[in-house]
């Protein structure tokens, strides 16, 4: 749990553009926090998806401490408190990359695809600019929903 | 009847009357003026007048004026 | 002229054919007719109806340059209605003068041609009926010259006192200076003298061109200097002209403003709410703006709370480690495994033998662990606290800034639907803005300051100028003198300019005895109308050389400065009477005199005077009057002087037109509003 910050954190190739889009609209402020909103959400649903297409999106040195405690704290609950499990800071980040993955699949499936430009199976999703006046406070208060609901997916 | 009244009706006659305190040649002049513009423009009355003008200066050349 | 009676038909708002009887035929004493209807009813449609009858004129001097095609005769609804066929619209009128009776019509045809419409001449008859009762008709090329010999149509406007020119004509400003000159100028009917002071001038320019190509030096000199300076003050003349038409313009301007602006007041606190509302607007979506820029910052607090129950399951856990002395270790692992290899107890005691203390041991030696990870533990427990402790502030935090967020926007949306709600109460959006409004009426006011400042300082140019004149022309008559009287020309242009002075000697002479006698006239009136207490102070009415109007006081001040509104509207209708009486050849006012709202500022002794006393010097009067104007009081005062022949009032109908309606003048008080109400 050495909180090691020269580690690169990847997402699926196919979110770089939504991943760029959700920087430069203001919804977030850099990579790392909506990587950590995927997180939770995905370890949240208990889902994980491998990443079909990896590339590197941000320095493990932009996580913040209070991110980093949250990402420890998923793998020993998962792992029930195995120490040895956490130990390692990159290999935790390829499992915390896998609940990533399937977070952004749940946050477009249930929130942003009204966002986004029409989706062809050849094109990636991008934000529809026009439709993203209130997106900041929209995201908000999605994320906001999600962590009042008592619903825990197993 | 007020005093409009008596003043108004043959304005042209009571100006001639008034020009009876000018010299005889001025008179005549502007009477014939008067009468002419009576009847005709401007352009006709000025035209007619020169020739009046002529006579009467020589008429005063005769007499000596 | 005395008015009997007149038909109109399909005359501008009067629908259908109408007729008005001004005069009962055997009461020919009671020469008072009054109009009664509210502003907009066609009051003054009567008298423009006259005029069009008379002369064929559709322009009222008070039309200024309204476009002729805002001056249109026939009524649009009947248009309308026989859509695409040319209606006829005339007016008849029946009239007696010096004892002789007339009839005369006049008639158009108005047709709609697409948005315009298109109005030609019809009709024009005029029928004397002799005193053996036939009926001879006069040839349509000698109409105008009998009617011109009745009403000469210069001075047709004298006979219409309407309110504005009632108002305005006291003012010493250069456009009323020119109205009452021009005014005078009419009455005076001095086309041939002006024409010959002109014909004489022409001969004598002529002339003095002709002697100052002669070979006398200082002649020829002087000659050039007064022509050129003729030349300037022809110049300047028109300047002067050119400024009063701009003032006359930018007055017009001001005026056209004031009326957009008094619909404004009506809506002034709407648009002030509006500019009000629109502040509002723009400073709640400013902090609407701020809110989401700073929701970004919200993102990582939302988040953790996903995953809150991970952080605080896991807290308990560590948690409940260190109170068991399991993190840090109360024991250390190196102490525990060096017990178990050495099978020997820190005490000394053999571990193998006991089974249970050797179970214990190794459940220790389980329990505990490595001292880099104990320190990772503890140290994720702080964190982990840390997050934790942040929980119930970071979901209030989001909470509040939630709702925040969401009462700005529903503040937007309220504010949005009072602007929609005050925009619709201020109608279309082809208004102006007041303030723009405001402005371009303070320049216009600036324009005409700055105008008026030009026109007194062209017309002192052009009196230094005149006086200028004056001087060469007596070394002009010196030289000549000089030159010799056997000069052929050189007596010829004496002649031709003495004889132009001596016609402008008769021409001011006589208008300044014209200006003397209306002064005398107007006075004379002034003194029967005004009340008690201007008879005390105020005593002449003078037309100025100017032709401006004064008044003097008992001492022979000029007092116009001082005296009340009433007093002024009285002036000005003693001197537009007196200009009446002098277009009547004095005595008498033999045309109809048309009065339309003349009673506005004036106390109840003045309006008691003016019905007492034109009914006695007009042969007829008819008075247009709104409610305000007209009421018991005024109605009482008529009756009472025994002048009161014809009551009509003017009703608008369902479809924006004018029904000319008889009522007994008996039941007019009941009509009417009483003082009070």
């Amino acid at each position: 749990m050495k909180m090691d910050g020269k580690i690169r954190v990847a997402t699926d190739a196919r979110y770089k553009e939504l991943y760029n889009n959700m920087k430069s609209s203001g919804t977030v402020g850099d990579f790392h926090e909506l990587f950590f909103v995927c997180a939770c959400m995905g370890y949240r649903r208990k889902k994980s998806i491998p990443i079909k297409k990896r590339d590197d999106r941000f320095w493990s040195s932009t996580i913040t401490p209070a991110e980093w405690a949250c990402y420890y704290a998923m793998i020993l609950e998962q792992n029930e408190f195995d120490y040895v499990k956490v130990s390692e800071d990159k290999e935790l980040l390829t499992v915390i990359e896998g609940y990533a993955n399937a977070g952004i699949d749940i946050l477009i499936e249930e929130f942003l695809k009204d966002y986004l430009l029409p989706i062809s199976k050849s094109s990636d999703p991008q934000l529809d600019p026009p439709c993203c006046k209130e997106l900041p406070k929209q995201f908000v208060h999605f994320i906001f929903e999600q962590s009042e609901s008592e619903t825990w997916d197993n | 009847m007020n005093d409009l009244g008596k003043t108004l009706p043959d304005v042209n006659a009571l100006i001639i009357e008034k020009l009876n305190t000018y010299p005889i040649d001025v008179r005549e002049l502007a009477i014939q003026a008067i009468r002419l513009s009576e009847s005709y423009p401007e352009t006709a009355v000025a035209e007619q007048l020169q020739t009046i003008v002529r006579k009467l200066a020589k008429q005063q050349e005769r007499k000596g004026l | 002229m005395i008015l009997r009676k007149m038909i109109v038909e399909n005359f501008r708002q009067f629908r259908g054919r109408q007729e008005i009887e001004f005069l009962a035929p055997f009461l020919p004493h009671h020469n008072v007719t009054v109009v009664f209807g509210e502003n907009g009813r066609g009051k003054t449609g009567l008298f423009r109806a006259i005029m069009f009858c008379l002369f064929g004129e559709r322009r009222l001097s008070q039309d200024g340059d309204v476009p002729r095609e805002e001056l249109q005769l026939v009524n649009v609804s009947v248009l309308e209605a026989n859509a695409g066929q040319p209606v006829r619209t005339s007016v008849e009128l029946e009239f007696t003068h010096k004892g002789q009776s007339y009839r005369l019509r006049r008639a158009i045809l108005g047709m709609q041609d697409g948005k315009r419409i298109i109005e030609e001449e019809d009709e024009k008859r005029l029928f004397v009926i002799t005193s053996d009762g036939n009926t001879k008709t006069i040839p349509t090329t000698e109409i105008d010259v009998v009617i011109d010999n009745i009403l000469d149509r210069r001075v047709k406007d004298y006979f219409l006192f309407d309110g504005e020119k009632i108002e305005r004509l006291t003012r010493a400003r250069i456009e009323q200076r020119r109205e009452i000159s021009a005014g005078i100028r009419n009455l005076l009917n001095v086309d041939a003298l002006e024409t010959a002071i002109r014909a004489v001038g022409r001969v004598s320019k002529e002339l003095e061109r002709e002697l100052s190509n002669s070979s006398h030096e200082e002649l020829s000199r002087l000659l050039k200097r007064l022509s050129d300076n003729e030349e300037e003050q022809t110049q300047l003349c028109k300047r002067v002209d050119d400024l009063a038409d701009e003032i006359r313009h930018a007055r017009q301007e001001v005026d056209k403003t004031d009326n957009e602006l008094n619909k404004f007041n009506e809506i002034r606190h709407l648009l002030e709410k509006r500019k009000s509302l629109e502040q509002d607007l723009k400073d709640q979506e400013q902090q609407a703006d701020d809110a989401l820029t700073g929701m970004h910052n919200l993102v990582c607090k939302a988040s953790a709370l996903i995953v809150s129950p991970t952080v605080i399951n896991v807290f308990e856990h560590i948690e409940r480690q260190k109170q068991k002395g399991e993190i840090p270790s109360e024991i250390r692992r190196d102490l525990i495994e060096r017990i178990l290899a050495d099978d020997k107890c820190i005490c000394g005691r053999g571990i193998l033998k006991d089974p249970a203390a050797h179970s214990h041991i190794r459940d220790w030696q389980k329990r505990t662990s490595d001292v880099a990870t104990q320190d990772a533990a503890l140290n994720l427990w702080r964190y982990l606290s840390e997050v934790r402790n942040h929980f119930g502030d970071d979901t209030d935090l989001l909470e509040k800034r939630l709702q925040q967020y969401g009462n700005i926007r529903s503040a937007i949306a309220n504010i949005n639907r009072s602007l929609e709600n005050v925009s619709n109460q201020i109608g279309t959006s082809e208004r102006q803005d007041a303030t723009k409004l405001d402005e371009h009426r303070r320049k216009l006011q600036d324009d005409i300051i700055t105008l008026e400042a030009n026109a007194r300082n062209a017309q002192t140019l052009l009196e230094q100028l005149k006086q200028e004149e004056d001087r060469l022309r007596a070394l002009l008559k010196e030289e000549r003198l000089k030159v010799g009287r056997n000069d052929e020309l050189s007596r010829r242009s004496i002649l031709a300019r003495d004889t132009q002075d001596a016609l402008k000697g008769v021409h001011d002479q006589f208008t300044q005895e014209i200006k003397q006698l209306i002064g005398h006239s107007a006075t004379q009136l002034f003194r029967k109308l005004l009340d008690k207490e201007g008879r005390e102070n105020l005593r002449t009415i003078v037309v100025n050389n100017d032709y401006s109007l004064q008044v003097l006081d008992r001492y022979k001040k000029p007092f116009l400065a001082n005296i009340s509104a009433g007093q002024r509207q009285i002036m000005s209708i003693s001197f537009i009477a007196a200009l009446a009486r002098a277009a009547s050849r004095g005595g008498q006012i033999e045309i109809p005199l048309f009065m339309d709202t003349p009673f506005g500022r004036l106390s109840f002794e003045h309006r008691q005077n003016l019905i007492n006393h034109i009914p006695t010097f007009a042969s007829q009067w008819i008075l247009l009057a709104t409610d305000t104007e007209f009421r018991r009081q005024e109605a009482n005062l008529l009756k009472t002087s025994g002048r009161w022949g014809k009551f009509f009032i003017l009703r608008s109908t369902y479809d924006g037109n004018t029904l000319i309606e008889e009522q007994d003048i008996n039941s007019a008080l009941a009509i009417l509003r009483n003082e009070e109400d």
